[in-house]
């Protein structure tokens, strides 16, 4: 009977060669909590952009707002369309305090006086509606994650507030892009409270998420989109876990072939060449595993598990972390370690972000090589010009570079070429342990390969690797050995045999499905087992 | 292996097999004839302005701007405002603003005077003291911006505030003069038919374009200028180098001081204000030039020249001295300007 507050049909869209979303629909009721559930790159992001009016779909699109049709792209400026959004990052202002942060878009046009203490009650009041007490005066960043998340969703539920058409209420749409990638579990409870309300009131959320847990755990709805199409959409209480990885993962996964074919193992015969004890801080809770030579070892998780933080820990490029990395019998103390101290321990690091954390793009590509290795041609400090353009002309050439021309500005090199720029760079420093973020983040699928065979490839039998992705896929047949983080502890280990389904399914799984080998010494998940 | 390759090209890159002479051009492939001359154009647009501003002046006034006297003039008594600018591309090279600089100027400048003519100090202690002045207000903005990782901008409008507090606290607001005639001699005196200061600040052109282009120095302090996240993840101790710089350009503002007070055999205790605009102007002009998008020594030395020898023509038509804050304000914002398009335009190259 109920219309629903959005319903998409025949979402098609094409990036390049790529085609992002094929002929996608989804409709969300009044009053349902709706998953929207998908691997990195199944089109959740795209999708979600749509519904924001940021892409433009394919000719063809239809998108019913409680059943009158939107125009396409949808156009938010006349305020007649009820969907808000939060995204991951959720928006705020964290050092403006919370009532600055609710009342901001109160303030974003005309003139008037302000009276602090109404705003403030005001605000305040927004906020106990879903039972957070908070004082309006706080600044933001004082306030716990979930309760900022509140938030962020609070104000974007009141920024609906006078939408929709001819003044009559409703139905509305919250969309919630990954809000709990980075809380605790008990957090994502209380923020789960607050969606249940929303969605009491008579309106709708949308929750993004590749979190099966709490898709399960919120949802009254799920669908699941794999490469760019719906799989399907289904009530909750009929899924179990089981059937949801089974529509996340799919069956049509072949290896990447021709990268893992010589794993050099050693089997623990020699002393590892690295050992990690006990990191902890950020998102870390005490994680320890070793590295042996000639290996190349795979982290992988879920956004928010730690992966993103470990190589950072590793290389002294985060503050507040504790623990030691011992290389080849020098032990160092990460609550102290530089960067720089790292390099000189023979550690390098490719991190996750090129442009802003890898290199410069402004300044030559020849130049980002070698900036590691300055002294190397210098006499009495003084650069030997000609002999740096040769090595780094040669040295791009053997990265295979497009082109291998040193003095191209290093932005102007594609993602690809960006990469093998910054992989040289790390590797004329000689390191024992390479450690890389992301390594094919914004690189694309051609070159993709390739950067993945020439890093196992300068896998020597003195030299070992790390390499840390939420893309589990790429890591299967490149490692030797790939360890699962989740919320901050290792909780499963696989040697090189592990098949995509495996490794996905234990990804995701609340328990990892396979048996895991030998995980190395490490604190137990403390989570309680209670939950849902 | 080129096939592999194939797939990471971007829009503008040939996928043409490579051979060495192709790939050491700097644009890969050959680069059109617009190109070229766009590219010569920016480099040296601003030497062509210099050598027009001079043969235009020249004509209209053959007989006070075309003279070896007033040549000498420009050349030598801009000489440490040539030199104040060079410390000041050292900060922002490692991307830092340095608002103190024309304070120390005057600190040192100052410090040199009252020690010389007040205290009778031997003329080589007195500079050695007017060289500290310029270290220690140097180091304590370094430190508090790297330490405090305080806002460099505001950091050292506070401390050059306070250093001209002080000039004005130990002169008593007065000019000084009389200074030792070794001091005067060694920055006055000809040179073929030049002061000697403006050779020592050409040495310091030289000696500052060698260290940027061409020591392990100048190539970290410049990713240290573009990407401190970069530079940090490289190995680069961030912080030293800031801290290095800002107490070198310190010491370079003080030498620039000691010159001051050298060409004059004085020192006042305001005027060394007006070289702030001035050195920011040269250096951002500079940085359009020569060695385009980066602060540069020769950039910085054609930028001085170009803009005195203007002012020097205005004056000389009869223009009163308020022409140079025209002049100079105008300058700082058409050089920022053309920065950022010459930037812009780079950016669509790509």
């Amino acid at each position: 009977m109920a219309k629903p507050v959005v319903e998409c049909e025949h979402i098609s869209m094409q990036f390049g060669a790529i085609q992002a979303l094929n002929d996608v629909g989804i409709t969300v009721e009044p009053g349902t909590i709706h998953g929207l559930l998908g691997q990195n790159g199944s089109g959740k992001s795209t999708l979600i952009k749509i519904l924001a009016g940021f892409y433009t779909p394919a000719p063809g699109a239809r998108i019913h707002v409680n059943g009158h049709q939107a125009r396409i792209p949808i156009d938010f400026s006349k305020k007649e369309i009820p969907i808000g959004f939060v995204h991951q990052s959720l928006g705020l202002f964290l050092d403006l305090s919370v009532t600055e942060n609710l009342m901001v878009r109160d303030w974003s046009r005309g003139f008037r006086w302000l009276r602090w203490r109404t705003e403030r009650n005001t605000a305040e009041g927004y906020l106990k509606d879903y039972g957070l007490v908070a004082d309006g005066k706080t600044r933001a960043s004082k306030l716990a994650p979930h309760e900022r998340a509140i938030v962020a969703i609070v104000r974007a539920v009141h920024d609906m507030g006078e939408w929709g058409q001819e003044g009559a209420h409703e139905p509305r749409l919250l969309v919630l892009d990954e809000p709990s990638t980075y809380l605790s579990r008990e957090e994502r409870q209380k923020l789960h409270q607050v969606l249940r309300q929303i969605a009491g009131s008579g309106d709708a959320v949308l929750l993004v998420s590749h979190d099966i847990d709490e898709v399960l755990e919120v949802t009254t709805d799920v669908t699941v989109l794999r490469d760019g199409m719906c799989v399907g959409t289904s009530s909750t209480a009929e899924l179990t876990e089981q059937d949801l990885v089974k529509m996340i993962l799919g069956r049509s996964h072949e290896r990447v072939d021709g990268v893992a074919s010589a794993s050099h193992r050693n089997g623990g015969a020699q002393a590892p060449l690295a050992v990690a004890e006990n990191i902890t801080g950020r998102r870390l809770k005490g994680l320890s595993f070793e590295v042996h030579r000639g290996e190349l070892l795979g982290v992988t998780g879920l956004e928010g598990s730690g992966v993103e933080d470990l190589p950072y820990a590793l290389f002294g490029a985060m503050s507040q972390v504790s623990g030691t990395v011992t290389v080849d019998g020098e032990r160092l103390d990460l609550t102290r370690l530089s960067p720089q101290a790292a390099m000189h321990a023979g550690l390098a690091f490719v991190p996750r972000d090129r442009e802003e954390e890898g290199g410069v793009g402004s300044l030559p590509a020849g130049d980002n090589l070698l900036l590691g290795v300055l002294n190397q041609y210098a006499r009495l400090n003084i650069l030997k010009t000609r002999p740096m353009r040769r090595a780094a002309h040669k040295e791009m050439q053997a990265l295979q570079v497009v082109p291998p021309d040193p003095s191209l500005r290093f932005g102007m090199l594609s993602g690809g070429n960006q990469q093998k720029v910054l992989f040289g760079k790390w590797l004329v420093t000689r390191p024992r342990l390479l450690i890389a973020c992301e390594p094919t983040q914004g690189v694309d699928v051609g070159a993709r390969l390739e950067l993945l065979r020439r890093l196992r490839g300068s896998i020597t039998s003195g030299f070992a690797g790390i390499v840390s992705s939420v893309d589990y896929e790429q890591l299967v047949g490149l490692c030797d050995r790939i360890l699962i983080l989740r919320e901050g502890v290792i909780v499963a280990s696989y040697g090189p045999e592990v098949t995509k389904e495996e490794l996905g399914a234990a990804i995701l799984a609340r328990k990892p499905t396979a048996q895991p080998q030998a995980v190395t010494a490490g604190p137990e998940s403390p989570r309680g087992e209670e939950e849902r | 292996m080129t096939e592999v390759t194939k797939g990471s090209l971007g829009p503008g890159e040939a996928a043409q097999p490579l051979s060495p002479a192709l790939a050491r051009s700097s644009a890969f492939q050959p680069k059109p004839r617009a190109r070229v001359f766009a590219l010569n154009a920016e480099r040296y647009g601003l030497l062509v302005i210099w050598a027009l501003v001079v043969v235009v002046f020249s004509i209209v006034l053959p007989h006070t701007y075309a003279t070896a006297g007033n040549f000498s003039t420009i050349f030598g008594s801009q000489a440490p405002l040539m030199i104040v600018t060079l410390g000041l591309l050292i900060p922002l090279t490692a991307g830092d603003f340095d608002l103190s600089i024309a304070s120390v100027l005057s600190l040192s400048a100052m410090t040199v005077a009252i020690t010389n003519v007040n205290d009778h100090w031997n003329i080589a202690f007195s500079v050695l003291a007017g060289l500290g002045t310029g270290l220690v207000v140097g180091a304590i903005n370094g430190i508090l911006v790297t330490s405090l990782d305080l806002d460099p901008f505001i950091v050292t409008l506070g401390t050059g505030t306070f250093a001209e507090g002080l000039v004005f606290g130990i002169s008593h607001s007065n000019t000084i003069s009389g200074l030792a005639s070794p001091l005067v001699t060694l920055t006055n005196a000809n040179f073929l038919g030049i002061p000697r200061e403006f050779w020592y600040a050409l040495v310091g052109v030289v000696l500052l374009w060698l260290a940027l282009q061409f020591t392990t120095w100048g190539r970290r302090l410049l990713f240290v200028g573009r990407n401190r996240n970069v530079a940090r993840l490289s190995g680069i101790n961030v912080r030293r180098m800031r801290t290095g710089a800002f107490v070198l350009s310190g010491l370079v503002a003080a030498i620039a001081g000691i010159m001051y007070a050298g060409t004059t055999g004085s020192a006042d205790p305001s005027s060394g204000q007006t070289f702030l605009l001035p050195a920011f102007a040269a250096a951002f002009l500079g940085m359009t030039t020569i060695l385009p998008g980066r602060f540069n020594a020769w950039g910085a030395f054609v930028a001085v020249y170009t803009l005195v020898s203007g002012i020097t023509g205005l004056e000389l038509l009869g223009l009163s001295t308020f022409v140079q804050q025209l002049f100079y304000g105008a300058a700082l914002v058409v050089a920022i300007a053309a920065a950022r398009l010459i930037g812009r335009q780079r950016a669509m190259e790509t």
